[in-house]
């Protein structure tokens, strides 16, 4: 026995509730190697004795085949004294906290699992809790790390002695797969009424799919939250949900079935289809077919659907051929954050939802459906929520930091042992239900890391809930300027550490000099930054209302340009046109801006005649969807050099969008030559800096480039200019991101 | 803190409290403290006295519904009011710009004799300057106030469930200089709400013990004064947005121009901060003195984040945050 060698292994990265341990228990049965395998707080450790052969062999297959759903951050493997062991055994959890570096998203429920509950003779036949170690919840119903059952909201249902077989059996699929259970023992649907009432049926998902066919809409209770649900076929049931929603135009999700009726109704690309059928399931944003099987008012005036597959087999079950597409779109009342509490649920949806379709399995953590488009061959997050949540990103610092994200689209990341960690999606901070929710999601993401940070970044917004938020925490909060923190965030995703070009297009952010940025050209690091162009500033009147009301923005420009208001604008009030003007001239409730949103939201409302908008860049997502590809053409335009930096002119593109106007030519024409136009400038602004400046990395962000022909067009121009173009995919490159951007200039600045 | 003065230091918001706390306090020691309110209290053998003092340098001197004068006798008396004091003296003195036209200060003279007479006070000091032509803008006034206060009124400690009224419908004042000011050709009848308030004291003498707190939402409006007692006392504020009395044309006007009403100045109404179950008896009272518009519009909650909000009628409840300088968007 004297050639026998051990050693201590750990493992850190997603490594727990992914089959780790009973796929290390299995290959170090294969290679005859014997000790022993534990969760330790979220990394694995692994003592094995055995030839060195053995070893290499057992490490070999540990990193080149680990299970599907593990993530491996790193490897360390130190020789171990002891080296006497009977057998290879799986220990119990350790509940050393040292190590919190990891947490497992929610996946949908796996292919073997849909197999039992498809199987007549499976006693989880028809189950909709069913799960495995690689399929189901996780960080929804999960209170404490280690992912131990007695940390989730699992806890309160205690296994049967079938589960508990499959659980502590080493060989079983359900081998320590914390939320498993059965019909027997586990969580149960149940249907109420519109006040929660439970209801007198056989069968609550027939019931369910009965009053679906009926055009009722039903409040489902998920996996981290509440969905409002209605038949996507039938146009006065959606008409009904977008008045009871309170949302009459932003487009609702799509559930399908299966692929092939997705196809039906959109165009879907191979990466796209492979992104639809992932076990994250995230919405996914496909370009429409012309084709008129779905009602207009699901995703009115836009060339594109929100759709996603099921992903639990509840889901599943709602479908038959006469219900093949369903509306699933967030439970809440617009603008509010959706609802994962029952009692919340019932006050909340009762005017919206006919019935309710509850679980009595407790929801951890709200956390909405991702979203994600398509680009080529990339995957861009644009809401990174259940599937993906937290995410988890390298970023080496020594320096613990909490940041604030920003107030629409807030997020938190916490940096922690050389790892930026990103909370789900967390809606607007304007309802103080929503602002509770982001503190509660700030503590428990804190105590799930055993996270203490010491420095907080924040926002320059003085007025944002985030940044007064901070405030309270501490001393030692950092402020990032807006679009310092997309660039460094687009840095810091694809780790890169040096000097480079950030082009940052969105809709308002605080700049250093006290006005609102938005159309961005900087030169700097992660860690500091210098304005060198924009989009030339315009005055505009009215603060978030100019957002709400595009017609505004499109004033301010036309005022400052001595252009005939009334001729553009002719479905505005006349008197409020004139009120405007002169607040303009007098500076009432005026600010200077720089916002590419805001010029889009002027062109938008100058083509489109979008006065009043419902969600957020209604008016610029319009546009795009009017692009006419084939139009090459565009529009004049000029960049000039000052002491500010270059600025693109805004002017001789206006007077040609004026102009077409006044010619009568066809928006879809319009639209394209605007969005070439703003390509156009925008890399012969970068060619001009890179000039200046010797610089050729770029890097893309801001919600404006959620305007995929817009950030297509771009990076076509910038790469054929040979330049490198770097922009956000795994974190959202609109304010969702903001977060992560933060931390990584904070911990830059902190570095010195 | 910047080393130059910036308008917003005049502002009343946070950054008027940095440069008090920075420049002021440091050196004024223990007489001025931080709290809420404008009158400083103090007894001698004879009586419960209240002291304050302020300055007027609103633009448009005239304005729909007032004039400099007016404001600045109602802003004395009613920072008086606010500690439950019935004014008695006032002091008045003014800085003229060389050029300014006499009868225009007769005018001003006029209003505030006026106002004094009607609320039974008397202008019994002042002063008068004169700076060269460029160092003033036309007439700054500065007014200070003693008031005797009543006994009856005794602030205390506010808790959860206490009721927050309103006497009157808010952001007139602000509304009116704002049209005056710019001229903004918007046809309205909206006039300044400028009047002075001492007679609440009176008026509500029975009621007086169950008010706990009296504060004039000038500066910033109901929303800024209400941001600043919810950090005082540490609990939220829950406003109920269909209780606030705001008149249909300000509504309309601010609407246009893109400004929450909630953070536009009042000068002739007070919140007053009732023990719970008493705001409907103090409602009353209100009303039977002629504050027909006067109403209950929320009440302190029992959590401590020391926000504000508004519960509004879609069912959400929204925040009034507490605004750092000029409102700039925060929409991306
Ligand atoms: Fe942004
Ligand atoms: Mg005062
Ligand atoms: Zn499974
Ligand atoms: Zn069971």
């Amino acid at each position: 026995m004297s050639n026998f060698l051990s050693y201590l292994i750990h493992i850190r990265g997603i490594v727990q509730g992914v089959g780790m341990r009973p796929y290390i228990y299995k290959t170090a049965k294969a290679f005859r190697l014997t000790g022993f395998v534990k969760n330790k707080g979220s990394s694995v450790e692994i003592v094995i004795s055995g030839e060195q052969w053995a070893i290499d062999g057992f490490l070999y297959e540990l990193t080149s085949n680990p299970p599907p759903n593990a993530t491996i951050y790193d490897i360390s493997v130190t020789p171990h004294t002891k080296a006497h062991f009977r057998d290879f055994k799986i220990l119990h959890s350790s509940q050393n906290q040292q190590m919190q570096d990891s947490i497992l998203p929610d996946l949908a429920v796996c292919e073997e699992c849909m197999e039992d509950i498809r199987n007549r003779q499976d006693r989880r036949f028809e189950y909709a809790f069913t799960n495995c170690t690689n399929c189901g919840p996780r960080y929804s119903i999960l209170k404490d790390l280690p992912y131990d059952r007695e940390n989730t909201s699992m806890h309160c249902f205690s296994m049967c002695p079938q589960c508990r077989e499959e659980y502590k059996n080493p060989q079983d699929r359900r081998f320590h797969a914390q939320p498993n259970c059965c019909p027997v023992c586990g969580p149960k649907y149940s249907l109420g009424n519109c006040m929660g009432e439970p209801m007198e049926c056989e069968s609550p998902v027939e019931k369910t799919k009965q009053l679906l066919k009926e055009g009722k809409i039903i409040a489902i209770k998920g996996i981290g939250g509440y969905h409002l649900v209605c038949n996507a076929q039938d146009e006065a049931a959606i008409a009904t949900l977008r008045t009871r929603k309170k949302r009459p135009h932003k487009p609702f999700a799509i559930m399908a079935a299966v692929v092939e009726d997705v196809l039906e109704i959109c165009t879907v690309s191979p990466k796209e289809k492979e992104t639809l059928a992932n076990n994250q399931r995230p919405i996914v944003l496909l370009n429409k077919k012309g084709n008129a099987l779905l009602p207009e008012i699901i995703a009115p005036r836009l060339h594109q659907y929100g759709v996603m597959l099921p992903y639990t087999p509840l889901h599943y079950f709602l479908f038959e051929d006469s219900l093949k597409y369903l509306i699933m779109t967030s439970g809440n009342i617009s603008g509010m954050s959706i609802c994962y509490k029952d009692e919340d649920a019932l006050t909340q949806l009762s005017e919206v939802a006919d019935y309710f379709l509850i679980h009595n399995r407790e929801i951890m953590t709200p956390i909405d459906d991702s979203v994600i488009r398509v680009l080529g061959e990339d995957v861009l997050i644009s809401r990174c929520g259940r599937g993906y949540a937290p995410m988890s990103l390298p970023l080496d610092t020594p320096f613990e930091i909490l940041a604030l994200g920003g107030n629409q689209k807030a997020s938190v990341c916490f940096l922690h042992h050389k790892r930026a960690h990103i909370s789900q999606y967390l809606g607007e901070l304007n309802f103080l239900d929503a602002c509770n929710e982001y503190i509660s999601v700030i503590n428990r993401l804190g105590c799930l890391l055993n996270a203490n940070p010491k420095f907080f970044a924040h926002d320059l917004h003085p007025n944002f809930f985030s940044t007064q938020y901070g405030k309270t925490l501490g001393k030692k909060s950092i402020a990032v300027q807006h679009h310092h923190a997309h660039m460094a965030g687009c840095m810091a995703e694809h780790e890169f550490c040096g000097v480079g070009i950030g082009i940052i297009f969105d809709g308002t952010g605080m700049g250093t000099d006290g006005t609102i940025w938005g159309g961005e050209f900087l030169v700097g690091s992660r860690g500091e930054f210098k304005r060198v162009g924009h989009l030339e500033c315009v005055t505009l009147q009215g603060a978030d209302s100019a957002i709400e009301a595009p017609w505004k923005c499109a004033l301010s420009y036309l005022h400052t340009m001595n252009e005939n208001i009334e001729l553009y604008l002719p479905n505005i009030d006349k008197q409020q046109l004139q009120v405007i003007k002169k607040a303009l001239q007098n500076n009432v409730n005026c600010y200077q801006s720089s916002s590419m949103g805001r010029f889009f939201d002027c062109v938008a409302a100058l083509t489109l005649h979008r006065s009043q908008i419902s969600y957020e860049a209604q008016a610029a997502i319009e546009l795009e969807s009017m692009v006419d590809a084939a139009i090459t053409e565009e529009y004049d335009f000029s960049i000039s050099e000052t002491e500010g930096g270059f600025i693109l002119r805004y002017q001789s593109i206006l007077k040609g969008v004026l102009e077409d106007l006044k010619n009568q030519q066809p928006v879809s024409v319009i639209s394209a030559k605007f969005h070439n136009t703003i390509s156009r400038a925008t890399v012969v602004c970068a060619c001009h800096i890179r000039e200046k400046f010797n610089l050729n990395s770029i890097f893309l962000s801001g919600g404006v480039f959620e305007n995929s022909y817009l950030l297509k067009n771009i990076v076509f121009g910038l790469t054929r200019s040979d330049f490198q173009v770097f922009y956000n995919r795994k974190v959202p490159l609109n304010d969702g991101g903001l977060c992560f951007g933060q931390g990584a200039a904070a911990a830059s600045i902190l570095e010195g | 803190m910047t080393n130059k003065i910036k308008l917003y230091h005049g502002d009343g918001g946070a950054k008027t409290n940095e440069l008090i706390s920075q420049v002021f306090l440091k050196y004024y020691g223990d007489g001025m403290e931080s709290s809420l309110s404008d009158s400083f209290v103090f007894t001698t053998k004879e009586a419960k006295l209240a002291y304050t003092t302020d300055s007027f340098v609103v633009q448009p001197l005239f304005f729909r519904g007032g004039d400099i004068g007016k404001l600045a006798v109602c802003g004395t008396l009613n920072d008086l009011t606010t500690a439950g004091a019935k004014p008695i003296y006032i002091s008045a003195s003014f800085i003229i710009e060389e050029g300014f036209d006499i009868e225009d200060l007769r005018k001003i003279a006029q209003s505030m004799g006026e106002v004094c007479k009607k609320n039974g006070v008397k202008i019994v000091t002042g002063d008068t300057k004169v700076v060269e032509q460029g160092c003033g803008d036309g007439l700054f006034i500065n007014t200070s106030g003693i008031g005797v206060v009543s006994e009856k009124f005794v602030p205390s400690e506010i808790e959860p469930e206490d009721e927050i009224i309103i006497t009157g419908t808010i952001a007139e004042h602000g509304t009116a200089i704002l049209l005056d000011r710019y001229d903004l050709s918007i046809e309205t009848d909206i006039i300044s709400d400028c009047c002075a308030l001492n007679h609440l004291i009176t008026n509500l003498d029975m009621e007086l013990p169950y008010i706990k707190l009296m504060k004039d939402p000038t500066r910033g409006g109901i929303a800024t004064v209400l941001n600043e007692i919810a950090v005082h006392v540490g609990y939220n504020v829950e406003l109920i947005e269909n209780n606030i009395p705001i008149c249909p044309q300000v509504k309309g006007v601010n609407d246009i121009l893109g400004i929450d009403p909630l953070y536009l100045a009042c000068e002739g109404r007070m919140l007053l901060v009732v023990k719970k179950d008493f705001g409907c008896r103090v409602l009353h009272a209100l009303k039977i003195w002629g504050y027909k518009d006067a109403q209950i519009i929320g009440h302190f909650a029992k959590e401590n984040q020391r926000l504000v909000y508004l519960q509004t009628d879609i069912g959400g409840k929204r925040l009034l945050p507490s605004l750092e300088g000029q409102t700039v968007p925060r929409i991306c």
